[in-house]
């Protein structure tokens, strides 16, 4: 009965789940083939050394920036596609019409979907760092044992910001799913979805624990024309190892939000009529 | 023992009572044809009976159980033939049947089978390309494959030509005779009631202006009186 249900989902979403990875991973796509394809663009790596690595390594983690706001609208868009098309056809009600309680077809979707979002968001959030410091690998003139440390700093941050991006992914995605149970509309879902986010920022907080450094001064600026970034300074270990981390009543908070959205679809579901 | 039970059951949609007030007993082992005019409420009615839709006011049992919140025990032993097409477009015959399959543990393989056969339609084609009767010949060996106690068909015959219409109520009527069967199907045509059903139901604008058996209500109508004469005097009656 489960299998079944997970073969219907595949087969009826692969297409719009391969779409959300993809998208998820659209910005270190993108580096990797301006640096594939540009030459001058590749220039900048030659001068990397094992001593700059602490401070241009650190830039990776601005996919987990990403994912954590303009990119959970994927996540919006992809609860949308795989919740309302079914309502909008009808077709959910071949699966009622069979032996299984309404809710427990509801929970293997919403599982399911969850599954996939998480998945995405936390490959995303680790591939980011993984390429640009194999990148940096090839460049020459960084070795393993020099630059190591950096990239275990790194991708322990990466690790850590995964877990609050799939969290805000998930709110995102199980809110998004309640919308487009009650009006199948991606443009609501997404607005809503937006609204959600843009509370959470500012009631949050520091809610997901992603405060800017302290201390000296951080710029950031980039040279289009030399196809570079400069940095005033690198990140210390110390403030790396300070961003992103797990707190208890935020996470629970997350995935208890998760929880009542995802239970509240249920009941809407339950309560679907076929006119 | 009845299958069916609905008490008093009304459904409103705006300010139209598709369904006014309808009460129905329905025994265990009748064959029970639906007959009304379009709108006359049939299909609602039927949806009603499986928990598709939700009663304004009254209830329905099926089964003993309130449907209200339709569960695993009444899909197990219910089949319905909608005249709405929500069968996923996406997925082939085979694949519909294959979905069905793995969710009931009283699958017959091999009447299923038959059916396919029998019944000739596409297993490689998407549900989207099927035509009409193509499309009902599926839905029929769906809601038949697990061998269901309540059989429900709301216009099975609606859309098929001639050929088709006979394949398919031979089928039904082989299904009648097969012991426990309690069928509710609904129809725009006498002809498919007077050939099947025992008893008929005569609805319309939303309630039941004649319920009993056939041979009663001709009898009731004259003796030279046909089904079809009765349903267009109780019709009319009530028009007027």
């Amino acid at each position: 009965m489960i299998r079944a249900i997970l073969w219907k989902e595949w087969h009826e979403h692969r297409s719009r789940f391969a779409s959300y990875w993809l998208t998820l991973n659209v910005p270190i796509l993108i580096v990797g083939l301006v640096i594939a394809f540009s030459k001058g663009a590749r220039l900048p790596f030659a001068d990397l050394s094992n001593a700059t690595i602490w401070k241009y390594l650190p830039l990776s983690l601005l996919e987990s920036f990403l994912l954590d706001t303009v990119l959970t609208v994927a996540a919006g868009y992809l609860a949308v596609s795989i919740f309302s098309h079914e309502i909008e056809d009808r077709s959910l009600f071949f699966v009622f019409e069979q032996p299984v309680p309404r809710k427990q077809y509801v929970a293997i979707k919403f599982l399911n979907g969850a599954f996939q979002v998480v998945a995405a968001t936390c490959f995303a959030a680790l591939l980011a760092p993984a390429v640009v410091y194999l990148m940096m690998l090839f460049s020459g003139k960084v070795t393993l044992a020099g630059s190591g440390g950096a990239f275990a700093a790194v991708v322990a941050v990466s690790a850590r910001t995964a877990m609050w991006c799939s969290l805000t992914a998930l709110m995102v995605f199980t809110f998004s799913a309640l919308v487009s149970a009650l009006v199948p509309r991606f443009w609501l879902a997404a607005t809503a979805s937006l609204v959600l986010l843009a509370l959470f920022g500012f009631f949050g907080g520091d809610f997901f624990d992603m405060p800017f450094p302290t201390g000296e001064p951080l710029s950031v600026s980039a040279n289009i024309s030399a196809q570079w970034i400069t940095i005033s300074r690198a990140l210390t270990p110390a403030e790396l190892a300070g961003f992103a981390h797990w707190k208890a009543l935020p996470l629970c908070t997350a995935v208890l939000v998760a929880a009542v959205f995802s239970v509240a679809t249920a009941l809407l579901y339950d309560r679907k009529e076929l006119k | 023992m009845n299958v069916i039970e609905a008490r008093e059951i009304t459904r409103v949609f705006g300010k139209t009572r598709a369904v006014d007030a309808v009460s129905l007993d329905i025994p265990q082992g009748a064959v029970c044809g639906l007959l009304g005019p379009n709108g006359a409420g049939k299909s609602t009615l039927l949806k009603l009976l499986v928990g598709h839709l939700r009663p304004t006011s009254g209830s329905v049992a099926v089964f003993g159980r309130s449907v209200s919140k339709p569960g695993p025990a009444l899909w197990a032993r219910t089949g319905y033939v909608s005249q709405q097409r929500y069968l996923p477009g996406w997925m082939t015959s085979a694949e519909c049947l294959r979905f069905a399959r793995a969710f009931h543990s009283n699958w017959d393989e091999a009447k299923v089978a038959h059916m396919v056969e029998r019944l000739a339609f596409p297993m490689d084609a998407k549900v989207r390309d099927l035509s009409r009767g193509h499309y009902v010949r599926l839905q029929i060996t769906l809601a038949l494959g697990h061998n269901p106690e309540l059989i429900l068909l709301d216009e099975p015959t609606s859309g098929l030509d001639p050929v088709g219409r006979h394949e398919l109520l031979t089928l039904l009527i082989e299904e009648i005779t097969l012991p426990g069967r309690t069928i509710v199907f609904s129809s725009q045509l006498v002809e498919d009631i007077e050939r099947m059903a025992d008893t008929v139901v005569i609805m319309d604008t939303g309630r039941i202006v004649a319920n009993g058996p056939i041979e009663s209500l001709k009898a009731a109508g004259g003796a030279a009186s046909s089904l079809e004469q009765v349903f267009f005097e109780y019709v009319n009656r009530r028009q007027a």
